[in-house]
This record gives C-alpha cells, structure tokens and sequence, in this order.
C-alpha cells in the first residue's frame, strides 16, 4: 500500500487485502473485495460509507465474529502486535475480544441480555480476562458506571437493560467495551440508533473516554459529519472496497473522489435546521454477488469514461497521505 | 412479588376446592350403589349395609361433604375399606419407590434433555441434532411399557448385569436401591429426555442469533459461557413449561412403570385400589396428586420471575 506506513511501531492495527464472503443458497456474496488499511496507536479512524458497503462485516472480520455457517474470511491478514488475528486459534482470539480490542454495536436496544443486570454484564467482561474477585469486578463495574456518567450508578448497576433507556444503554455498552482498557475501540455506528440530543453526548462521550484512556478507535459511521467531529484520519467504503483515505481536514477540504464528493453533497447542513431533503446520490449500488468490471461506482459517476468501466482503479497517493481509487482523481481534485 | 405469591396461593387454594369437590363427588356419581360394587358378588345385605354405614352414605350430601373436607382439612384421608388402615399409613408405607422414581428421573430428563437440547442448537443440523430428531420420534411414540420389556430384555434377561423387577429400600444400601430403579428410570426418563430436548433446542436456536450473544463474545466469552450462562438463562422460559408439564404427567408414567417393573409404590397401590373398587384410597391419593399439581404449578411461576426479570405481575 502506498500510505505511509513508514512508522511502523506506531501501527496499531494492519489490515491487509481482506476478502470476506458470505454463502447463500446459491450465490457468494463478496462483501469485502480486498479491503487494506492501518489503525494508528491511539489515533480515531473513520469509516464511512453508505448502508450496506461492509463497513459492519470489516469490523466483524477483525474480531472474527461474523456468522459461523455462512460467512467466511478467505484472504488477507490482519497484524496486530505482530501476529495475524486470522491465523490465531479460537482461544487465542478469545483472549484478545474484549481485552485488547473491544467493539461496540449499533442496536443498544438488543445488545445487552434483558436477563441479566447491567452491573453483572460489565462485571463478566472483567473476569472472563482477569483474575479479580467476584466484588472487585463489581467494583470495577461501579467505576465505569461512573466513567461513562450514568447517574447513581449504584443503583444502576443492579438494573435491568429494559429499566434503561436507549442512550443509557449505549453508556452501558461503553462501560462494558472499556472496563478492560483495551488498545483498539471499534465502535460501530455507535449512535446511528439514538435521537440527536444524545447522539452528540455519546459521541462527546467515546471522545472524552477515547483520549483518557489513550484507546485508539476505529469510528464506524454512515454519517460524515459525525466523521469530521471525532476523526483524525477517514476511510471511505463504496462497494466492499476502501475508494479513498486521507486526513480529515484534507479530506473534507479536497476529497479526490466522486463518490465522497458525493457523500458531502448529500451531508446535512447542520447550520440550516435538521430536516431538509438532501440530494442523494443518483443511481444504485452494484450488486456483490456477481464479480465487478471495472469501477464499482460507475454506473453512479459523473466523471466515468470508458477505462473506468473496464478496468478496477487501484488506490494511490493523490497527494501525500492523501490516496483515492480513482481513474479521474486530478480532474475530480480540480473540479 | 409478595402480593403475587399471595394471590397465587388464594387461587390455588379455590383450585383445591373445585378439584376437591369433584373427587368427592366421584364415589357418589358412580353409577349403581357404590357400596355394593365394593362388598362384591357374594356379600349379605348386611355386609353392604355395614360398608354404606362405614362411607357415610346414610347421610345427606352436604353432610357428607363437610365432614369429608373436615376430615381432610385436619389430615384425615380416611380408611381403606379392605386394608382397613388409614389412607395416609397407606400412601407413607408406599412413598418410597414412587418418589425415588420420581426424583430420579426427573434428575435424568432435565440434565439430559437439557444438555442434549443444547448441543443441537449450538450444532444445529449437525449430527447430535440429527439424533436428536431420531431420538425424539423414538421418545414420543413408544410406549414406556415397551420401552420398559424392551430393557428388560437386554439388560437382565440377556446379560443378567441388572434386575429384573423388583425394589430395594433405600435404607437396606445404596447401590442395591440404585440398580432396581436404572431400569425403570430409562425407561421413564426416554419420552422426557425427548420432550424437554426439544423446547430447549428450539429455545436455544432462537437466542443464539440474538445481538446480544454476538455482544458476549465480543467480550471474549469461552464457548461453554456463552451457551450455558448468557443462552440457557435467556432460553429458559420455555424450557421451565416443559419440564413443569413433565412433572405433571411423570404421575402417569410412574404408575405404567411401577406395574412393569413391579415396584410397589403409590402406582400400584391406586391400580390394586381401582381393581377393589377401594373408592377411599382412590380419593385420598387423588386429593394428593392434585395438591402435587397445583404446588408444582406454582414453583413454576414462581421461576419464571427468577429467570426473566422482565415479568411483571
Ligand atoms: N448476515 C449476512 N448474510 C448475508 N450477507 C450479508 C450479511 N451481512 C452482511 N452481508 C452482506 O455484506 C454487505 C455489507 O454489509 P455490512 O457490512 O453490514 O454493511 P454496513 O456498511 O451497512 O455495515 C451487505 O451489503 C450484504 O450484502
Ligand atoms: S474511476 Fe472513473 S468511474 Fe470510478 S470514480 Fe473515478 S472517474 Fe468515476
Ligand atoms: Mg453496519
């Protein structure tokens, strides 16, 4: 890849030509088609893209927690600390969820066991990686209850989930991510289920917990603007691919491909009141079920000609640490 | 909570009475003069008349009725009209074999139907749950009877390794009271094992695609954790149903498999009671029966509360 990667103990997290499948009746869906990137230790990435362009089976693939019948990771590495999560075994990657890399989901509603209380779930995630007494895993419980600002969180800690709001819930999840203070947070669309008040404290909140802890996170959003609130760097996914990446502020300032360009367009304008109609972009996503030709945004791209749809643009640098996937990329940089 | 429990007893208390009227009644709807089906063929008149006196009959209904439920009330079944001994004595000196019986194969049906149900699910369409689909059409459809001369047959004709028949007080040793009853409780405990796997299974299926086991192991949970902590709890609403139901219709089965492997216990003590027409042991074993289900009835509500705290009375 071309990115710098040149500082290299400072990679957290290096993932490599990741092709994950996902096996229907009939057909193969190529969710991931070859998708390479680097987590920076302690540093926020953003990943954006529409619904359905695999940014939630990228996060899956790296915890190795996709479906077990029907999905599988058939290429591609994934270093962390050295070794390759793909090659582990099921033990050893046992002992990295949760402890060292912790994930967060997108539906607080359903992601928490309704039978069992908020403060044993937190307590669990504690045990399960270290050798502390059954109180001081409440304890600790206690403790991220407080961190993530819940209010009376020794009340709290023996509720139910379905005593919790959505955006209490989500806390909990926080809590429950980072009681093992763990080096890699993958959240996943953390705040996509909740309403807009809370959207913004929870976000404040990962940032705020994010820099205590010194926790790099790999920011999942289909929303750009949460993207330029809390990311040093973004990737952006079209398509089961990764089609640009760069700085945030040169991103925004200078996006070099159609597709993000397009995703600005239709980025509501937080200064004009919420609800306006934004133009989307036109066109459909390509199926994954049948192989590609060419660039898999084509069909939507105003700046298509005839090489993009027979031949796959391959990332590379537009400017520094600045790449895009892009045939056009200087005619896009300069329109 | 409390005010639940409360007005759950009150109901099963109304439930008693209802059931208890209709056993009492029973003797008295037989048709044809109760009395003399009991006394038999070649009794005098005065042998009927000293029966009907013995039952009360002589009195008027409700009479009758109140100081039957009196008598109950103060822990009086009644006597045996050939045994001559109290109902209670009856049932106390038969308890042991039945609820050895009983116990065991409870323990069998819901460790085994559990664990079975379980590894189905977690392997679903795999080879435990393609057994277990034998298993069950097996379970469901024979007969304890045949399942019991069936493992008769092998095990202690055949191979002589365990007895036939027969039962051995608990108090007289351990291992002879444990190798009566294995026979009797496989063959029990089979259509159980097969009821209670597959609620399990089909509990278990359902939470194990839920979000939030994907959650437990994104916390790094070990496999057994996964499905006997974060799953069983969450699947367990059904699975206590069905083994409450087993419980329920274990009395039948028990009597079936007392007969088979002549233990004598509760089973055969109401079957030789039907066959002497000995209405009052009848009676006083059905106001027990009936007591045991509505008690278990109520423990089961009672653990839906405790494994869902999301019902609310
Ligand atoms: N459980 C699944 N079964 C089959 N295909 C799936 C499944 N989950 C995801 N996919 C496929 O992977 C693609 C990417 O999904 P996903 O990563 O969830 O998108 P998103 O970017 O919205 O998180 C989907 O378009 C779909 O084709
Ligand atoms: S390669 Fe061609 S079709 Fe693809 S984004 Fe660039 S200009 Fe558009
Ligand atoms: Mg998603």
């Amino acid at each position: 890849m071309q990115m710098q990667n040149t500082s290299g103990d400072n990679v957290l997290l290096d993932v490599r030509d990741l092709d994950t499948h996902f096996y229907g009746e009939e057909s193969v869906t190529r969710a991931l088609g070859g998708i390479s990137f680097h987590v920076n230790r302690g540093e926020t990435l953003g990943i954006v893209g529409e619904s359905g362009c695999g940014k939630s089976v990228t996060a899956l693939s790296i915890l190795r927690l996709l479906p077990k019948l029907t999905a599988k990771t058939v290429g591609g590495e994934i270093r962390f600390h050295g070794s390759d999560l793909l090659k582990l075994s099921e033990r050893e990657i046992r002992k990295i969820r949760g402890d060292r890399i912790a994930m967060i989901f997108q539906e607080p509603m359903t992601s928490l066991s309704p039978v069992h209380t908020v403060g044993h779930q937190i307590a669990e995630a504690v045990q399960i990686h270290t050798k502390v007494s059954r109180s001081d895993a409440l304890e600790r419980s206690r403790e991220m209850l407080r961190l993530v600002r819940i209010a009376d969180p020794e009340r709290r800690l023996y509720s139910y989930p379905h005593e919790m709001s959505g955006g209490m819930r989500q806390r909990v999840m926080i809590a429950m991510a980072l009681a093992c203070s763990p080096e890699l947070l993958i959240a996943d669309e953390p705040t996509t289920a909740l309403d807009v008040t809370m959207q913004a404290q929870i976000l404040r909140l990962i940032i705020d917990l994010k820099q205590r802890m010194g926790t790099a996170v790999m920011f999942i959003t289909h929303d750009l603007g949460v993207v330029a609130e809390t990311c040093q760097r973004v990737i952006v996914m079209y398509a089961g691919r990764i089609v640009e990446q760069a700085d945030v502020l040169d991103l925004f300032a200078r996006p070099a491909h159609p597709y993000t360009q397009g995703l600005m367009r239709s980025m509501p304008d937080r200064r004009h009141g919420r609800r306006q109609r934004l133009p989307e972009i036109p066109g459909i996503v390509p199926s994954l079920r049948e192989p590609i030709v060419g660039c898999s945004f084509a069909p939507r791209c105003p700046f298509a000609i005839d090489i993009c749809r027979e031949k796959a643009p391959t990332m590379r640098d537009v400017r520094p640490s600045h790449a895009a996937a892009c045939w056009r990329s200087e005619e896009v940089l300069g329109a | 909570m409390g005010g639940y429990v409360c007005r759950r007893l009150i109901s099963a208390i109304g439930v008693m009475a209802v059931v208890g009227v209709f056993i009492f009644l029973l003797l008295r709807l037989v048709p044809g003069d109760a009395a003399a089906m009991m006394a038999g063929n070649n009794a005098t008149p005065q042998e009927v008349a000293g029966i009907r006196e013995q039952l009360g009959l002589n009195e008027p209904l409700t009479v009758q009725f109140v100081q039957w439920a009196l008598g109950i009330l103060s822990g009086n079944l009644g006597s045996s009209i050939f045994a001559g001994l109290p109902v209670l004595t009856l049932v106390s000196q038969r308890i042991e074999p039945t609820i050895s019986l009983s116990i065991l194969t409870m323990i069998v049906s819901v460790t085994g139907g559990i664990c079975f149900g379980i590894f189905a699910a977690w392997r679903a369409g795999g080879f435990v749950d393609r057994m277990l689909t034998a298993f069950s059409a097996v379970g469901y459809s024979v007969p304890v009877f045949v399942v019991g001369y069936f493992l008769t047959y092998c095990f202690s004709l055949g191979t002589r390794w365990l007895p036939v028949q027969g039962y051995v007080s608990i108090g007289q040793g351990l291992a002879p009271w444990f190798v009566h009853l294995v026979l009797p409780t496989v063959a029990l405990s089979l259509s159980y094992i097969a009821f209670i796997a597959r609620i399990t299974r089909a509990s278990m299926l359902e939470v194990l695609s839920e979000d939030y086991m994907r959650t437990a192991a994104a916390k790094g949970a070990s496999t057994y954790a996964m499905l006997f902590h974060y799953a069983l709890k969450n699947a367990a609403a059904p699975i206590l149903t069905v083994i409450g139901l087993s419980f329920a219709y274990l009395i039948g089965g028990v009597v079936i498999t007392e007969t088979v492997f002549n233990l004598p216990g509760i089973g055969r003590l109401v079957v030789d009671a039907i066959n002497n027409r000995d209405y009052p042991v009848i009676q006083g074993v059905l106001i027990l029966v009936s007591g045991l289900y509505v008690l278990i009835n109520l423990a089961v509500d009672l653990a839906y509360r405790l494994v869902d705290p999301r019902i609310r009375y």
